[in-house]
């Protein structure tokens, strides 16, 4: 029987190891195809920011407007505008609204406050115009969240003879400031400006260069610096303010991101007069950078300054005017190491400051609180065409494109009614690449010309929240 | 009676009671004694076989005296020597000098020599203070073994001869010499001191009453001598049990020692005797646990039956001190000499020596002719050079880590800092102040390990470092021991033996050759380096597992009964081997549940109940932990300790038995063992064992592919399986398979054909390479891999308070993940991490938490203060994203930064217990569980926050008055505080876990009683004899002699009775 004869076979020690074998590459199969994947990421979640502060440095005659992103319909929550120290001056009960006042130049710092709904994509700008005097020109800034880390590239005491740095304390635990500066000449060493204590719910001026407080007098052999706040203990709003001389121009110098290897500067202001591009590398090794820039026309390296080799701990400094000849632009830095960039430009009879942005997109929109004068806003689309949706100007809301590798620039136009200040907020759309932006605002002309630039960062509407657990390993390595 | 020539009249009494056995050789050895008695008594105690019968036909009936069934052997002689017969007149040769009354005590089953009665009276003559004389005593049946020579009393009680267990008489113990006490059996006493002191003390009926006497006598100022030129052969009797005792239901046991007890208690003076009586209450209860502990409830029973026996009468202990009253101060201190001091430890230590010896000769050594010292002798086992081997191997391996101690930890394993009654009290209580509290219950390892650090000092690093590190020598050692059973001397027959030339493999070698590479399994480095404390416990028990298995389907026993028996031992021993793996790994209870299935259905089928006890003990006796798998099986993947991810293994790998991770060699180590197990497949010989290795290495192994290929979590900790446990069964498997083949190969080493000796040479290289290339991969690598030395300062002194506050840790973990955990005042413990908080309270801390490290605005700070969270810990700060965002923190102020840790603090104070007045929070002083406080007067309106889940456990009462609770935030315990405040005290119910835990604790040592192998029954009776081995494996010297003495015999007669001797020792 066959039967009988198949028992025998897989009782003769062949067919059993056979078997055997059979069953170990049977297994080697299974094993195969059910191998896991090492560790699995975990899951970040996104939530909606719920509450946010900022401080407006006020001390200026100068306009205050607070933007609150309309969301889709989520309505309450407030925001509360009140001077650092002293009474309300304001307030907002939900998303999609706008407020401004105009403030004088013994005005305390100003802290916007919005719990609930507003606080997502909350953004206020504070800016000033004096048509004539010592601090004849127009200056912009948009107010600071607190933070312990901070950077700002600007001119040093050597081009400017007044530089103040505003920090605010909001909250109700005091603060300590550490102030280190790099200088075109290498670091500024120096015992000064360390452990700068900042009470709870003030604000403190600090003149560079002025104090001990300030860096000392160290500081005043510097043409260009690169300025670092920390916060070793609470957090503290940090604005600078730069005043050339006397009717010379004044602005205020726009908050630098943290170092990266990979930086775009956006809305370099066309026109005539000095494009000063400053980059500082506040690490220990020499920094080898690829300079790139992005106008209308397409990206072009600059002749003869493709490739910067800035020192360690340095800031160097680099006049991009004969490459722009007068044309907005983006600046597009690629390094070895771990960089910063800002530019100083001059035109007329004013001064302004450009700083490298982070791009719009995931993160949230750019929401740009008040417009007046001339708004011009330049888009910078570095890799991969795109298209930005721009609302608050006047009409419905435009669609631009922007190709890629380009610089655009668009005028934005006040809504009726909007001529003392009006809010953009810059969407891009989806499938866009990177966008950066900057506003420049404008009045006057020739040599009277006064303007200031923005660089619009992205207004956070949501936090990546990462994924928790609670577990023993957190000790245990 | 025939005249004598000495001045001395001898009256015999010899009493009977169910003798017939020994009577009539007894009764031909006094008629026809070389010195005849003058007079003779015979006493029958209400026999019911044919004694009375032989008494009368050959001493007549006239001097039979018949007593009933009850009557005492002291008694009895009392009543014979108011017979008439002993007292019938002696006509005397030479009148006028004086002459001596004896009187000579004989049991029915005690034979005396020819010349017994003329040596004892020739050794009377010596000394006229003689009184009483006793003969050497040899044994009935084997009239060569030594019985008596005299005998004493120790202080606990125990009959001491001073004999070694079948000690035979070469006339090493013969002269004349004074002893404490003679036997009754073929005394010779003066029968003018026997009247003075009221002859034998007949409350004692039984035993003892000798000792008794000779006591008395020595207190009278008598001597009391054994002449050993006397000999008498006693084949004891009742005190073995070969004859049932008519005089009383008790039992022999209990009589005897009652009565030592009391000739103790009523003999020596009124101190010594209280100092006798604690120390007896002390030793019984000892020796009575022992015997519990040894099975035999029985034996226990009497031990303290008699002690109650003695304590309930103090009357009659009274008037028998009365009695001794005279001369007892004074024969205390000579007496004293001859009783024995330290027979316990003595007898302890030739335990120890006869077991040492027994393992010697069960090794198989041959003694060699130039006996090395015992060291050396050690050291030349094979077993014992096997584990010194593994441990060098191991400390160079462990380089790092054997002198880290209590910092032991990471990967899996949590550092044991603390003592054992932290582990006592984790496992004990049923709150677990951990992390944010938990009622969940600690994991029974945590049990094991608490036992296991009680009995090394209280040090639970030593447990763990002895485990852990120690766990490759400790698999050698077991699985060595597990080796015998599977690899055995193969029989020298047949075509093979003849071929065979050259010096054979001895089968010690491929013992050690199994162990070691078991020990050094993938599996086994791999647990260690990544600290997996269940794997490593699991390699060590597994050989002991499948040992007592073994038994449980095969009982080796030459009877039926006791085959069973050792099965049920096995099986009793099996559940408990397995609670404990189970314990740790509870992956073993259902590999063990589909081995029995797979065996049942293939092999062979053992006692159903002995299979159910050893399947149902583990998940009995740790429940309600087993609840807990059976709802979630996947914890059935989980082992002790963290939780980790490690890099899974590959198809290969799993395949060599590599479960991945750091620790583990590379695939091709093990090759070696695969092939020598393919090579087992075609060998002719032990088909049966390699097809059954096969089958558990295929059975493991799937159960690896399946597990390592599931993502299980454990509380947040998400992570695959880890195979570890599933390949070393599969790895012992393939290694049962090997064993075969490499006993071949070695047998084929020795073969005179050059091809076979080749194809030996390659499998035994073969297999070689697999603990070769282990043991070296593992030392040039080192031990460690997650698991290492632990900075003792991850956590600062500070955090820790009066009022509990809290510490909540943050990291960020590669994957992105934010880990965190809460600590109240200390460091996590071991045992700890299975216990993680569920429901509201969690998600309400992972909210906050996922808050925190973003660096939200908002009062989520506040909310943490609220659940008594005071600290923020960053370990590893410099490296750390996370640290960045809470510098940030407007709710937090940082403290101190270290390399090792930052910490930040809350604004608010924070505690476990919190007094909400408004919007100020006053913590108060907190206990860990239960709590008792001043509350001070305040505003109307104030809540108790107990930062601890609201369970329905927790009760509060104010001045005695119950507080009514309520759920505070969502999650948390409060109550209303009226305005006068008061004593508050808080508490949690843990009756009904400390019952479980009581009745788990009994199971447990009730499982453990059953599973020891016991003493065997029947043995009644202390002979006095030193017996150190109660089960002897192989003959020793003495004992081999014996038996061939005995074999010859068996010849000429009936053998003689087995004479069990029960081989206690008395504590």
């Amino acid at each position: 029987m066959t039967m009988d004869r198949v028992i025998r076979l897989l009782g003769t020690r062949y067919a059993a190891a056979g078997l055997m074998v059979v069953a170990v590459a049977a297994l080697y199969g299974a094993a195969t195809f059910s191998r896991p994947d090492g560790r699995a990421a975990a899951v970040e979640s996104r939530v909606p920011v719920t509450a946010a502060v900022l401080v407006c440095p006020g001390r200026e005659d100068a306009r205050i407007g607070v933007q609150t992103l309309e969301q889709d319909g989520r309505t309450g929550g407030r925001v509360d505008i009140a001077e650092i120290g002293g009474g309300a001056v304001g307030a907002m009960s939900g998303p999609g609204q706008a407020w401004a006042r105009d403030v004088g130049a013994a005005a305390k710092a100003v802290a916007v406050r919005a719990g609930g709904t507003p606080a997502a994509g909350l953004a206020a700008e504070q800016s000033a115009h004096r048509p004539d005097g010592g601090d004849r020109g127009l200056a912009a800034v948009r107010c600071a969240a607190p933070g312990t880390d901070h950077w700002f590239l600007g001119h040093g005491p050597v081009a400017a003879d007044a530089i103040d740095l505003h920090l605010t304390n909001v909250d109700a635990q005091p603060a300590s400031v550490d102030l280190t500066a790099l200088s075109g000449e290498g670091p500024l060493d120096t015992p000064d400006g360390r452990a700068v204590p900042i009470p709870p719910n003030t604000t403190k001026v600090i003149a560079i260069g002025e104090s001990a407080d300030g860096l000392g007098d160290i500081v005043d052999t510097a043409h260009d610096l690169a300025l670092r706040v920390r916060a070793t203990s609470g957090r503290v709003a940090a604005s600078l303010r730069i005043r050339l001389g006397a009717g010379k121009g004044v602005d205020w110098v726009p908050l630098s991101p943290a170092p990266a290897r990979s930086v775009l500067v956006p809305g370099v202001a066309g026109g005539s007069g000095e494009r000063r591009l400053l980059v500082a590398v506040p690490g220990d090794a020499d920094a080898r950078i690829g300079i790139q820039v992005l106008t209308a026309d397409g990206a072009f390296a600059p002749q003869g300054q493709d490739v910067l080799d800035a020192p360690a701990k340095t800031v160097t400094a680099l006049d991009l005017h004969p490459a722009l000849t007068g044309k907005v632009a983006a600046v597009r830095l690629t390094s070895d190491r771990p960089i910063l960039a800002g530019y100083a430009a001059r035109r007329g009879a004013d001064v302004a400051y450009g700083a490298a942005t982070p791009p719009l997109g995931d993160e949230g929109g750019g929401v740009i609180a008040a417009n007046r004068f001339g708004s011009y806003l330049a888009l910078t689309a570095p890799a991969g065409a795109a298209t930005v949706r721009i609302t608050g100007g006047q009409g419905a809301p435009q669609e631009i494109a922007i190709p890629a590798g380009r610089t655009i620039e668009t005028r934005l136009t006040p809504p009726p009614g909007g001529e003392d200040g009006f809010p953009v907020t810059i969407t891009p759309r989806p499938g866009s690449g990177p966008v950066h932006a900057a506003r420049t605002m404008g009045t006057g002309k020739g040599a009277d010309f006064r303007f200031t630039v923005l660089p619009v960062v992205p207004a956070p509407t949501t936090l990546r929240q990462p994924a928790v657990g609670d577990s023993q390993s957190v000790l245990i390595p | 009676m025939s005249p004598t020539l000495d001045r001395h009249v001898v009256t015999a009494v010899l009493v009977a009671h169910d003798g017939a056995r020994w009577l009539p050789e007894t009764l031909k050895a006094l008629l026809t004694q070389a010195r005849p008695v003058q007079r003779l008594v015979a006493v029958d105690t209400g026999s019911r076989d044919r004694g009375p019968a032989v008494l009368a036909e050959v001493v007549g009936t006239g001097t039979v005296l018949t007593l009933p069934r009850t009557t005492g052997y002291g008694e009895a002689v009392a009543e014979a020597l108011r017979h008439d017969a002993a007292h019938r007149p002696v006509p005397d040769d030479d009148p006028g000098v004086p002459r001596t009354e004896w009187l000579w005590l004989l049991h029915d089953d005690s034979m005396p020599a020819h010349d017994a009665l003329a040596h004892l009276l020739r050794a009377a003559e010596g000394d006229p203070s003689i009184a009483v004389l006793g003969p050497k005593v040899r044994d009935f049946g084997d009239r060569r073994v030594l019985r008596e020579a005299g005998v004493s009393i120790d202080g606990a009680g125990r009959r001491w001869t001073g004999l070694d267990r079948l000690e035979f008489d070469q006339g090493q113990h013969d002269g004349v010499r004074d002893v404490l006490a003679v036997g009754s059996a073929g005394m010779l006493v003066r029968r003018d001191v026997w009247d003075r002191l009221g002859g034998f003390d007949v409350t004692y009926g039984m035993f003892r009453e000798d000792v008794d006497f000779c006591w008395r006598a020595h207190a009278a100022g008598h001597r009391v001598v054994v002449a050993t030129d006397a000999v008498v052969h006693h084949a004891e009797a009742a005190r073995r049990g070969l004859r049932e005792i008519g005089m009383t239901a008790d039992a022999p046991a209990r009589l005897d020692r009652r009565n030592a007890l009391r000739t103790l208690l009523a003999n020596q003076p009124s101190g010594a005797a209280a100092r006798t009586l604690l120390r007896n209450i002390w030793s019984s209860l000892v020796h009575a646990l022992r015997l519990l502990l040894v099975k035999r409830p029985d034996a226990a029973r009497e031990e303290l039956r008699a002690l109650a026996d003695v304590l309930r009468d103090p009357g009659g202990l009274r008037r028998a001190r009365q009695v001794r009253a005279a001369g007892r101060a004074r024969v205390h201190r000579s007496v004293r000499r001859f009783q024995p001091r330290r027979v316990a430890l003595r007898r302890l230590a030739e335990a120890v020596h006869e077991f040492i010896a027994a393992r010697e000769r069960d090794d198989g050594d041959e003694p060699t002719a130039d006996e090395p010292g015992p060291v050396r002798r050690l050291l030349a086992r094979p077993g014992v050079l096997l584990v010194l081997g593994l441990t060098a191997v191991a400390v160079a391996a462990e380089r790092t880590l054997v002198t880290a101690g209590g910092r032991l930890g990471g990967g899996a394993l949590v550092p044991a800092w603390g003592g054992a009654s932290d582990l006592w009290e984790l496992y004990l209580s049923g709150w677990q102040p951990v992390g944010l509290g938990t009622d969940a219950g600690s994991p029974p390892y945590v049990g094991v390990l608490a036992v296991l650090s009680t009995l090394l000092f209280g040090k639970p690093w030593l447990v763990v470092s002895l485990l852990l590190l120690g766990s490759v020598p400790l698999a050698g050692l077991t699985a060595y021991r597990a080796s015998r059973t599977l690899i055995r001397e193969p029989a020298r027959t047949g075509r093979r033996a003849a071929r065979a030339t050259g010096r054979r493999v001895p089968v010690t070698a491929v013992r050690a050759w199994f162990a070691a590479t078991y020990a050094l399994l993938p599996a086994a480095t791999g647990a260690i380096a990544g600290g997996r404390l269940g794997t490593a416990v699991v390699l060590v028990l597994l050989p002991l597992i499948a040992t007592r298995a073994t038994i449980v389907y095969r009982p080796t026993a030459p009877d039926a009964r006791t085959r069973r028996k050792r099965a049920g031992c096995a099986a009793w021993a099996t559940g408990l081997l397995l609670t404990v793996a189970m314990a740790f790994v509870p992956l073993v209870w259902p590999l063990a549940l589909a081995g029995a299935g797979a065996a049942w259905a293939l092999y062979h089928r053992p006692a159903r109940r002995d299979l159910a006890v050893a399947l149902a003990v583990p998940p009995l006796l740790l429940l309600p932990w087993t609840v807990g798998l059976l709802l979630h099986p996947s914890r059935f993947l989980l082992e002790a300790g963290l939780h980790r991810a490690t890099a899974p293994p590959d198809a290969a790998e799993l395949i060599a038995l590599v479960p991945g991770g750091p620790g583990t060699p590379a695939w091709w180590a093990t090759a070696g063992l695969l092939g020598a197990a393919a090579c087992a497949l075609v060998l002719r010989a032990r088909r049966g064992t390699v097809l059954a290795g096969w089958l558990i290495a295929v059975g493991g192994l799937l159960v690896a592919v399946l597990t390592s290929a599931m993502t299980v979590p454990k509380g947040a900790d998400e992570a695959h399986a880890w195979p570890g446990p599933a390949l070393l069964v599969a790895g012992a498997g393939l290694l049962v398979a090997a064993s075969a083949a490499v006993q071949r190969g070695a047998a084929a080493l020795a073969d005179r054909h050059l091809v076979y000796r080749a194809g030996g040479a390659v499998v035994v290289a073969a297999a070689l390479t697999a603990p070769l290339a282990a043991a070296g991969s593992w030392v040039a690598r080192g031990a460690s891999g997650p698991l290492d030395r632990l900075d003792p300062d991850a956590v600062p002194a500070f955090v820790r308070g009066a009022e509990g506050p809290r510490t909540l840790v943050l990291r960020r973990e590669p994957s992105g993940r934010v880990a965190y955990t809460v600590l109240r005042g200390d460091r996590p413990r071991l045992g700890e991490a299975e216990t993680p908080a569920d429901g509201p309270v969690r998600r309400r801390l992972d909210g906050l938490v996922a808050a925190l490290a973003t660096g939200r605005e908002g009062d989520d700070g506040h909310a943490l203060t609220r659940m008594g969270v005071q600290y923020v810990l960053v370990p590893n700060p410099a490296s750390d994203p996370v640290t960045r965002v809470l510098d940030a923190s407007p709710e937090l102020t940082r403290l101190s930064r270290t390399g090792t840790f930052a910490a930040w603090r809350l604004q608010a104070p924070a505690g476990r217990l919190l007094l909400l007045d408004g919007a100020t929070m006053t913590p108060l002083p907190a206990g860990e569980v239960d709590a008792r406080v001043l509350i001070p007067a305040g505003g109307a309106n104030r809540t108790l926050l107990l930062t601890e889940p609201s369970d329905g456990g927790w009760r509060a009462t104010l001045n005695g008055a119950e507080l009514k609770g309520r759920v505070v935030d969502g999650w948390a315990q409060g109550y209303d505080v009226p305005a006068q405040g008061g004593d508050l005290t808080l508490s949690r119910g843990e009756r009904l876990r400390h019952t479980w835990l009581v009745v788990q604790g009994a199971a447990a040592v009730l499982v453990a009683i059953l599973a020891l192998p016991g003493a065997q029954p029947g043995h009644l009776m202390p002979t006095g004899e030193r017996a150190p081995s109660r089960r002897r494996r192989g003959p020793n010297l003495l004992h081999r002699a014996h038996r061939a003495h005995r074999a010859r015999r068996a010849g000429q007669e009936t053998p003689p009775a087995e004479t069990p001797v029960l081989t206690e020792e008395r504590s």
